[in-house]
């Protein structure tokens, strides 16, 4: 496997919260919505808090954090790889 | 104030290949950027930037690669000596002539590459072609594979092929399965040397957000990191991460300098259109003139003022304002003739259709099914 670059896409975060709220951004395609700078902020900040829900490692260089979204099909491992954690 | 947050620089404006869609005039120049001209970049340029710049600087031309590696071991250390540390360097390339001679300058260098390849093989053929017409699909994918598997990231940049809006599921298969998690989709735009769009009709507008949508759904359902970096940089603003910036639309906030020493501004593309109203964009050469001299020529202050009455346009008809600032003024040039327009074929289907994409994608419901 080559050393690839496994962050989240920024989309893929906000599609977590969006999972359990309503469409964020609404209107049809006839009708976009109106885009404003930070209209999605706060659904950002409730997708980068979810709840930890397993550590292990002890604090130690290789300490692996693992965090479960309210999307629970997404799992997602901050110290390395993003599939296969 | 002199800011630019990309710096184009043509060591030649010669290419390789020899695409169906290249907008490119010169394609046939071999010339070389001398090293008079990369001193004047230095001393008129480089050296007038903040010292915390953080500017690209891209090879992007013609194909780079296309200048000999040893013209690049001379230039790389005049520029480094006159560049802030904070700028980064890039490269955008066809892949096809990347070697290990290459890549160990780019490790050297710290320079970033982008390939351009068109998604998977039968849709990257039928246009990316060698200069007796031959495919490039498998050249350029040898020289993406040698930089991976030497611990490169390459991102890619694919222009789309309107018979391939309904295959989403192949090209994203090509990406997930050739490890590349960084793209940018574009469109074979109307300028330079490339006179028609094969995208010419709007109705393409909702088909080519609906193939970025299913592309991302599949990502997403794959858990596959796939970064589409038209959509990554609109959800960067709808989130407030980051301010709204347009290089295109602020004068000097891009800047390219041409193998020979002329100087453009705003959009890049710039170099490669004929307009005698604008002295064809080219609003000084770096051998002779400064930054100051460039910002006092007639043709750039004509087109700036025009380009910030179209950039006013925008703000005031455009729903989609917020996410793009003003549109690129070299489409709206060479679809309209006027600097001043407002919506082009680019603002559709690359910003308006990203946006879509993602207003899709956040909106669907289905996701886990």
């Amino acid at each position: 496997m080559n050393k690839l670059n496994r962050s989240i896409p920024l989309a893929f975060l906000l599609a977590m919260a969006s999972d359990t709220s309503a469409a964020p951004l609404g209107g049809t395609n006839d009708t976009p919505p109106l885009l404003t700078h930070g209209m999605l902020a706060e659904m950002l900040a409730d997708s980068a808090r979810p709840p930890v829900t397993q550590a292990d490692g002890g604090g130690s260089p290789n300490t692996r954090i693992a965090q479960s979204f309210r999307n629970q099909g997404f799992i997602n491992c901050f110290n390395g790889g993003f599939r296969n954690c | 104030m002199f800011n630019p947050s990309l710096i184009v620089l043509q060591p030649t404006a010669f290419c390789n290949i020899n695409c169906t869609y290249c907008y490119l005039t010169n394609r046939d120049d071999r010339r070389l950027m001398s090293s008079e001209v990369l001193d004047a970049v230095c001393a008129k340029i480089m050296g007038r930037l903040d010292p915390n710049s953080t500017a690209t600087l891209v090879w992007h031309a013609g194909e780079p690669t296309a200048a000999p590696i040893g013209w690049y071991e001379d230039a790389y250390p005049r520029l480094r000596s006159c560049t802030p540390p904070s700028v980064t360097f890039a490269m955008q390339s066809n892949g096809v002539a990347i070697d290990e001679r290459w890549i160990d300058l780019f490790r050297r260098t710290g320079t970033q590459v982008s390939i351009s390849l068109d998604g998977p093989q039968r849709f990257h053929d039928a246009r990316r072609l060698t200069r007796s017409g031959q495919p490039t699909w498998k050249l350029a994918l040898r020289g993406l594979k040698r930089l991976q598997e030497a611990g490169h990231t390459p991102s890619v940049i694919t222009v789309l092929h309107p018979q391939g809006l309904d295959s989403d599921r192949e090209y994203y298969e090509f990406y997930r399965d050739n490890d590349i998690t960084d793209v940018s989709f574009s469109i074979d735009e109307k300028e330079g040397h490339n006179t028609r769009s094969s995208f010419d009709s709007v109705a393409y507008k909702p088909l080519i957000a609906a193939f970025i949508a299913r592309i991302m759904r599949a990502a997403y359902r794959d858990q596959f990191p796939l970064h589409i970096r038209d959509v990554e940089r609109i959800a960067h603003i709808l989130t407030g991460q980051v301010s709204l910036a347009n290089e295109q639309v602020e004068p000097w906030g891009s800047i390219v300098v041409a193998a020979d020493g002329r100087v453009s501004t705003y959009s890049p593309e710039f170099m490669e259109v004929i307009a005698p109203d604008y002295d064809n964009f080219v609003f000084g050469n770096v051998l002779d003139e400064d930054l100051d001299d460039f910002a006092n020529n007639p043709a750039f202050r004509r087109a700036a003022a025009e380009i910030e009455i179209g950039v006013a346009a925008c703000k005031l008809q455009c729903r989609y304002f917020a996410v793009c600032g003003g549109g690129a003024p070299v489409n709206k040039y060479c679809e309209s003739h006027l600097l001043s327009s407002t919506e082009t074929d680019f603002c559709r289907f690359s910003v308006q259709a990203s946006a879509d994409a993602l207003r899709s994608f956040l909106s669907d419901k289905r996701l886990e099914s």
